[in-house]
């Protein structure tokens, strides 16, 4: 005779507003409409999918995430449920098995992703994938990164016997200016047609054919031309869409990815950073459900060819002689220079130009060195665009809450500083990581009309050509730091690759020159690495109090009230 | 460069057919317009999507095929798009991309029918409509006499299988069908000299 618990589980669960449900062997608890792959992947128990994405609609097509699935039997009228000494009841498994994505958990419920019966499912299910499919891996992009690939790996019989012709379909065909197809790679799964229709609402993509004629196509004559068009290439589970500018430069498995975030406008969309050595061959976003969620726009993802660019400045530059252009010099003869041309120049005809492009160590170190020359007309750039009601804000600035919190009022200076330097009483400037003549509103003339002008920026522009002096600093793949995002979210950018040449992170730059100038400012002079001068920041700032950098994670931290709202993020949380 | 086009172009690429001469080119009027409307309107609103296959079936029914013309005009009427159109007239076999004969027989070729018998018709009416039964393709099953009177186009089951081999002729379904049953619905049809 069993004896089975006072409080069952399934009213301790139902308590909660959860069920038990036993995975393998083992009693899990879990809210009530969870998806049974969620389930199990939630508890390590691997659930394969192809068509199964869990910011699409369910398609449930694919098959791949067969389970063998149980039951209590349907009690009998009149006859009370015998619960067993763990107070659950026994389980009668079902002869077939479910699919793991459509399904949701129930009370009691039995899965098992590693029976017999759930291993002949899986095995069937890629025969007939692979039945049709070219198995061309040694030439496909995707391979390293292939579901397919790996599924067939972990969980396919290693042999075939389809001795049928396959079916011959579209390769190589272009249905957008960044993406490829090829059809016969495909799983259908139907990723990407969810994806245009339900996140980027471009509903471009479609399914023709019937049977094994089956294929994903774009109407003749359109195109898959959204600016989020990229993102099937990272969802699409096989080789089928690939990315046009990522096509045959790398095998994936060399890369290394950085996690860090994207620096193209105020969202700060979290991304990976794929370099191999020095040399930067993707971006891909990261999930972040506050920030982008799995999404990126194809703009900023392509936006980092300057980074390996033959236009990056590689070592100091000066101009020794008046009239004669700039030439190559070292840090060391360079900051002397520097120094002494500092120390001769009036602060109340000097003005600095820092960008919002700057991640907050940069700007606390740009500040220091405001104070120690004592100028005090300091600005950023202020970069404003239209927001695409999906990921990219109107501020184009990745920083500007940082640079408000730093430098405190930003962008009404600008007109000032212009105004100065077009009326002669502004004879000196500091430029930091801005090209004055792009969005700053500054001529040519008026850069050639300075006494002197310092430029620190990464890459060679009409500001830098103007330039006395040119220090080189980095880009944002090769820099830690933090910047603060539209909504308030202070996150972390990673190094992924070490600083290109002899160039120095902007920190650095203006923490060297600070201390040559005569800074005594520990908090300042002292600082070894970007990550003590958060810590410094964290002491003098409120929103970063207790801020540290491992704090803040690689998912980012609120730390301020901003109001603004990422309109994609919205839609996603309405959605749930 | 090969001539033929890729899969997608391959989608709407014109499959000329001696069939045209006997139907009206597509072209959207204010009648067609009217009708395609009615059809939408017996859908809830945003709903509108549903009423794609009837609007195929119209439009079919009026010019003989789905052009590729009409298939952006199907998906402007029901606030669809031109590939989930496409998609769905190249899904089903009984809509064509291609303009049939003004006589277009179904020739069932499932287990039954052919068993009895059904399996001589499709060369038999081949024969007689003067096409190559060797043509056929799974891409276009369809064969179009010279004159574009007659076509012929093998079919899966006319849920008839108990009085078997049967043939549809346009919209009328022929039972126990023979070869000499063809030679008369052919002559039937066939114009007096």
């Amino acid at each position: 005779m069993s004896t089975p618990p006072a409080i069952l589980p399934k009213d301790a669960a139902a308590a909660e507003g959860k069920v038990n449900v036993q995975i393998n062997g083992k009693w899990y608890r879990f809210p009530k409409g969870t998806r049974i792959a969620d389930a199990c992947n939630s508890v390590g128990a691997h659930v394969p999918c192809f068509c199964y994405h869990p910011k699409l609609s369910v398609a449930g097509s694919c098959r791949m995430c067969l389970v063998e699935q149980g039951m209590p039997p349907r009690q009998a009228p009149g006859t009370t449920p015998q619960y067993g000494d763990d107070g659950y009841l026994p389980i009668s498994w079902m002869p077939r098995a479910v699919i793991a994505c459509a399904n949701t958990v129930a009370e009691n419920m039995g899965i098992r992703t590693t029976s017999k019966l759930t291993e002949e499912a899986r095995r069937g299910v890629l025969e007939f994938l692979l039945s049709n499919h070219p198995l061309d891996c040694p030439i496909c992009d995707q391979a390293g990164e292939c579901k397919l690939q790996e599924y067939t790996t972990d969980y396919g019989s290693g042999t075939h016997r389809f001795t049928e012709e396959k079916t011959k379909k579209g390769k190589n065909l272009s249905i957008g200016p960044r993406v490829n197809l090829d059809q016969e790679r495909c799983v259908l799964c139907r990723r990407c047609v969810r994806f245009m229709k339900e996140i980027a609402g471009q509903d471009v993509l479609g399914v023709v054919g019937r049977g094994t004629h089956n294929a994903i196509a774009c109407y003749p004559g359109t195109q898959l031309d959204s600016n989020y068009s990229m993102n099937v290439v990272d969802i699409c589970p096989v080789g089928a869409m690939t990315s046009k500018d990522f096509r045959f430069k790398m095998r994936v498995w060399f890369l290394k990815s950085t996690p860090t975030i994207d620096v193209n406008c105020g969202t700060g969309t979290n991304i990976n950073i794929w370099t191999r050595e020095q040399q930067v061959y993707r971006i891909t976003p990261r999930q972040n459900d506050a920030v982008n969620s799995c999404w990126m726009p194809d703009d900023h993802r392509l936006n980092y060819k300057f980074i390996n660019a033959p236009t990056r400045i590689t070592t100091p530059l000066v101009k020794t002689d008046a009239g004669a252009g700039q030439r190559p010099s070292t840090w060391d003869a360079t900051f002397n220079m520097v120094v002494e041309q500092l120390h001769r120049m009036a602060p109340s005809e000097t003005a600095m130009i820092c960008s919002a492009r700057m991640t907050n160590e940069e700007l606390y170190m740009v500040r220091a060195l405001s104070k120690q020359l004592g100028v005090t007309k300091l600005d950023i750039v202020p970069r404003k665009g239209e927001n695409d009601g999906m990921l990219v804000s109107e501020d184009r600035n990745p920083n500007t809450n940082g640079a408000k919190m730093i430098l405190g009022k930003t962008g009404a200076g600008l007109a000032n500083i212009r105004r100065g330097v077009r009326n002669n009483t502004i004879r000196f400037m500091i430029v930091l990581g801005e090209d004055l003549t792009a969005e700053a509103g500054f001529t040519a003339e008026d850069l050639a009309g300075l006494e002197y002008l310092l430029v620190v920026d990464h890459s060679e522009n009409e500001t830098t050509k103007a330039a006395d002096v040119v220090l080189p600093g980095v880009t944002f793949a090769e820099k830690y730091g933090t910047m603060i995002n539209v909504t308030g979210r202070i996150q972390r950018l990673n190094k992924a690759i070490e600083p290109i040449g002899d160039s120095m992170s902007d920190w650095e730059i203006c923490r060297n020159l600070s201390e040559r100038l005569g800074c005594d400012c520990v908090r300042v002079i002292a600082c070894p690495t970007p990550m003590s001068v958060l810590d410094e920041m964290a002491q003098e700032f409120e929103p970063l109090e207790g801020i540290t950098w491992g704090s803040i994670g690689n998912e980012g931290k609120v730390i301020m009230e901003t109001g603004v709202t990422i309109p994609l993020i919205e839609r996603e949380k309405a959605k749930k | 460069m090969s001539d033929t086009p890729n899969a997608i172009d391959a989608i709407t690429a014109a499959k000329p057919s001696p069939g045209e001469q006997h139907f009206p080119k597509f072209k959207v009027t204010p009648t067609l317009v009217k009708e395609a409307k009615e059809l939408v309107a017996q859908y809830p609103e945003g709903k509108e999507q549903s009423a794609v296959l009837p609007i195929i079936h119209l439009v079919q029914e009026k010019f003989g095929f789905i052009c590729a013309d009409a298939m952006p005009w199907i998906a402007e009427m029901c606030k669809s798009t031109p590939i989930h159109v496409a998609g769905i007239v190249t899904f089903y076999p009984g809509i064509h991309t291609m303009c049939p004969g003004k006589y277009h027989f179904r020739v069932c070729r499932t287990i039954a029918c052919s068993l009895s018998g059904g399996e001589e018709l499709i060369p038999y009416i081949c024969e007689k409509i003067g096409v190559n039964p060797a043509d056929m393709s799974d891409e276009e099953p369809m064969l179009v006499s010279a004159d574009g009177l007659f076509s012929v186009e093998p079919v899966e089951c006319l849920a008839n299988c108990g009085f078997g081999p049967n043939v549809m002729v346009n919209d009328v379904l022929y039972s126990q069908v023979t070869t000499k049953k063809i030679d008369e619905i052919i002559a039937k049809y066939q114009p007096k000299k």
